[in-house]
């Protein structure tokens, strides 16, 4: 466990030298990191300016769920995709022999030692807006709250890690897979306003098939006193499930990998 | 008759930012930059005539990959004039582009997810080749590259060397005056390598095409080029023969002999420079004219059971060009 | 012309040889429909700003056609080819590189079709009330706004692109880029629902003719004189734009230096 939290300092400190390289890219990062925000906040002023709620969320209210997409968002860009891309590229350059030829886990080391960090700007600021609205609410979370709170963020990471896992894996069927990841995003932007917006049916498929209500309505939900025992159970076991499905699936990809010539 | 392409006093530098290694380096040079000017190229002139076969020669860095873009077009010199084919090759006139070709080792022009016909038909386009000229062009090339069968699989599922032979297909189409070549066989096997050779010297013999080729590989420059143009930290330390410049970097020849018992390395003071005794073999450095006088005479000196004559490695001769820095002006 | 031709026809054989791929791209144009959905949640309480449900449906279906037929991504393949110093192998040929690009920006159209005309068609047909200008001549002029919207759309990315001679990451100016067109040209929503002193401004810029009006024209929303006019403008656009990209073409070439080539 040591040597893989040491060989994830190493990795990261290159990615990092690296991208301090490429300062204009670090400096737009943040830039533009600011502007999202501003953009949805912007999206959002407008449906509250031809209404007083959002499926039942007020304006603060649903800011919380903002925040959240942001942070999900966040950890994705700056840990996943940068990796599913770097894999999807080994696997078409046929190069994902080097990485699983170190002598480190192969998941491990294809999964998450590639990192955008200046993408963090991201988790930054969706923290910042939560924490906005709740000010603006003036509603301080209980302890029980921010109990509840604890174990679904760290859930909500885990059930993001294994959706990517698992399309990663598609990876090595699909050898142009890049934008089946196009796919999870396109449905990751349900996850910007709360879940009730929606019709039932497409509540149900964004609660049970596809869990974007667990990453952002359910967490926010909880820290506005919405509490319920079902959210953090509920998170932990999907997480739980996903993390143990997709983890087979991607030892079973492995095995169907083949390299492109030479 | 003028020369084809005209150098006069080249120069090429580049601003490039220190970095100094770590992590507090890494910050500091994200707040302030420091710059420093790389001499790519400087005061560089040769001429090359119509038809000629000329390497580059020189350590990574020398410049060598640097003088191919500017003479390309792709680089814009610092300063001194470029004539390629009368034209000015950095104003990348439609006429100009059309004489030449660069091709790139390891670096492909061929669209990746499709057989390279596909890639061919898009520069037939792009080159405005007639129709019965590409047909013309294309058995060619198919014959002298043995490409059949090749040209309809995707260019990713191509071998190396295969891949090769298409992207040199596909830069010869137009049937360009002048080819560049950087490091053309770079990753090949050695099987492979010879076929390109091969290849080069027999389009240079049907088609007078000129070629200005740089290469790692010593076998590449001996069987394909007369004259060398050695550079060195960005500089021209040498123009001209490439047998000459053996000769005169190291005007000797290796006598191995292989004799019934160990020698000692003085029983041959008489004879020549001693360059290594292994027990019973021995390996001697003599001057060019004397080799065979020196032959008879070890013939004559002591029982021979075997010997060989032969040149020093060219890659010696040329590393020690730099090493030694035999040439510096 | 014919190298035109050309580099469609490769570019059309990657789309078929990648058709899945394309077909997801497709799928993951979402934006439009959430938004969607969300206004459709509002709207139960009644319009909103003349916008009932129907209306809605009407603009987001229009506004999804406009974005699959105008929407341009080869910025990615500009940033890859610089990055890779495969533009060093286009500038060496005699062809402005532009013109692939045009090709990569309009080999994907004709698949989308595919999809979308049978999407409208069940629009069409299934939902009371849609209100779409299914006229021979609106439609004409529909393709004709969409070809203004293309060349806008097209030169403006295209530019974006070249900055990659200045700087290392032009998806990041793509970006913010988005950002300012996905709120002002009508993609997210209808800009009759800003609020009136923002409208105002929107006026002025170049987004609208991107999205806005297209949708317009389609949506039986704007008449006779004012579509050529729309028309006109969308041209007017696209001169300014194509000046600025001229300028910055000259000077991308001249600090060009093949890297990693």
């Amino acid at each position: 466990m040591r040597r893989h939290l040491r060989i994830l300092y190493i990795y990261y400190r290159a990615s990092l030298l690296g991208q301090l390289e490429y300062r204009a890219n670090f400096g737009t990062s943040f830039v533009l990191s600011l502007l999202w925000p501003c953009w949805i906040l912007s999206l959002l002023s407008v449906f509250f300016y031809h209404t007083s709620n959002l499926g039942g969320w007020s304006f603060y209210e649903a800011m919380l769920v903002l925040g959240m997409y942001d942070i999900f968002i966040g950890v994705q860009e700056t840990i996943l995709a940068p990796n599913l891309q770097q894999v999807t590229e080994h696997i078409q350059k046929g190069t994902l022999d080097f990485v699983l030829l170190k002598p480190a886990n192969g998941q491990f080391l294809a999964t998450i030692t590639s990192c955008n960090l200046p993408r963090l700007f991201d988790v930054a600021t969706g923290f910042g807006l939560v924490v906005y609205g709740l000010y603006r609410l003036g509603h301080i979370p209980s302890l029980m709250e921010l109990a509840a709170f604890a174990v679904m963020l760290p859930a909500g990471m885990v059930i993001v890690y294994s959706v990517w896992l698992l399309t990663t894996s598609m990876a090595f069927w699909f050898v142009r897979i890049d934008n089946f990841g196009e796919l999870f995003y396109a449905l990751y932007e349900t996850g910007r306003f709360p879940v009730t917006v929606y019709r039932p049916w497409l509540r149900l498929i964004l609660t049970y098939i596809v869990p974007i209500a667990f990453l952002t309505t359910f967490p926010a939900a909880t820290l506005l006193g919405k509490i319920s025992p079902w959210f953090v159970v509920g998170s932990a076991t999907v997480a739980g499930v996903l993390f143990y499905a997709s983890h087979r699936f991607w030892n079973y990809a492995i095995r169907f990998y083949s390299s492109a010539s030479s | 008759m003028t020369p084809q392409i005209v150098v006069r006093n080249l120069s090429k530098f580049y601003e490039v930012h220190q970095k100094e290694p770590g992590f507090a380096g890494s910050l500091r040079a994200f707040f302030r930059r420091k710059y420093e000017t790389v001499r790519a190229v400087e005061d560089v002139s040769f001429e090359i005539r119509e038809g000629e076969i000329v390497g580059f020669l020189g350590p990574n860095g020398a410049g060598k990959t640097t003088t191919l873009k500017v003479l390309s077009g792709l680089l814009h010199p610092t300063s001194g004039e470029i004539s390629v084919c009368g034209f000015r090759s950095f104003d990348r006139h439609s006429a100009f582009l059309r004489q030449i070709t660069l091709v790139m080792g390891q670096k492909n022009q061929l669209i990746w997810d499709l057989p390279a016909s596909e890639s061919f038909l898009v520069n037939r386009a792009i080159y405005e080749i007639s129709h019965g000229d590409y047909l013309a062009v294309m058995k060619e090339l198919t014959d002298l590259l043995d490409l059949g069968g090749v040209l309809n699989k995707q260019v990713r599922k191509l071998s190396l060397g295969e891949r090769m032979k298409c992207e040199l297909a596909a830069a010869l189409l137009h049937r360009p005056k002048i080819l560049f070549l950087d490091e053309p066989t770079i990753g090949l096997d050695v099987t492979m390598q010879a076929r390109v050779r091969d290849f080069l010297l027999e389009y240079n013999r049907r088609h007078g095409s000129t070629i200005l080729l740089t290469s790692h590989y010593m076998a590449d420059v001996v069987a394909l080029c007369k004259r060398v143009l050695v550079i060195d930290h960005g500089k021209l330390v040498y123009d001209g023969d490439l047998d000459a410049l053996i000769e005169r970097i190291a005007p000797v020849k290796y006598i191995r002999i292989v004799t019934p018992r160990p020698m000692q390395a003085s029983e041959f003071s008489q004879f020549g420079e001693v360059r290594s005794i292994e027990g019973p073999k021995t390996m001697l450095a003599v001057p060019r004219e004397q080799t065979s006088a020196v032959a008879a005479r070890l013939f004559q000196a002591f029982p021979i059971e075997d010997v060989t004559i032969e040149d020093p490695e060219v890659e010696e001769i040329i590393g020690r060009i730099f090493t030694e820095k035999l040439l510096s002006r | 012309m014919r190298k035109y031709f050309a580099e469609f026809r490769a570019c059309w054989n990657l789309v078929i040889e990648y058709r899945l791929q394309v077909f997801i791209w497709i799928l993951t144009i979402v934006l439009p429909l959430i938004m969607l959905a969300v206004w459709l949640s509002i709207a139960e309480g009644g319009p909103v700003a003349g916008y009932d449900r129907t209306r809605f449906i009407a603009y987001y279906l229009a506004a999804l056609i406009v974005r699959n037929m105008t929407g341009m991504w080869f910025i990615w393949e500009m940033d890859s080819d610089m990055r890779l110093g495969n533009l060093s192998f286009r500038l060496l040929k005699p062809m402005n590189p532009i013109v692939h690009y045009m090709a990569i920006a309009t080999s994907s159209r004709p698949i989308r079709l595919l999809i979308l005309i049978p999407m409208a068609i069940v629009a069409v047909s299934w939902v009371p009330g849609l209100n779409w200008a299914t006229d021979p001549l609106s439609l004409l002029l529909f393709v004709l706004s969409l070809v203004g919207a293309w060349s806008i759309l097209f030169l403006m990315q295209y530019t974006i692109g070249l900055t990659a001679f200045w700087i290392t990451r032009p998806l990041s100016v793509n970006d913010a880029w988005f950002f300012l067109y996905s709120l002002t040209s009508g993609y997210l929503m209808p800009l009759d629902l800003f609020p009136p002193a923002i409208r105002v401004v929107l006026d002025y810029l170049p987004f609208r003719y991107t999205m806005s009006f297209p949708v317009a024209i389609l949506t039986n929303r704007v008449e006779g004189l004012a579509i050529l006019q729309g028309i006109a403008m969308q041209w007017i656009w696209v001169l300014a734009i194509y000046g600025v990209y001229r300028l910055v073409w000259k000077r991308g070439l001249r600090r060009y230096s093949a890297v990693g080539a």
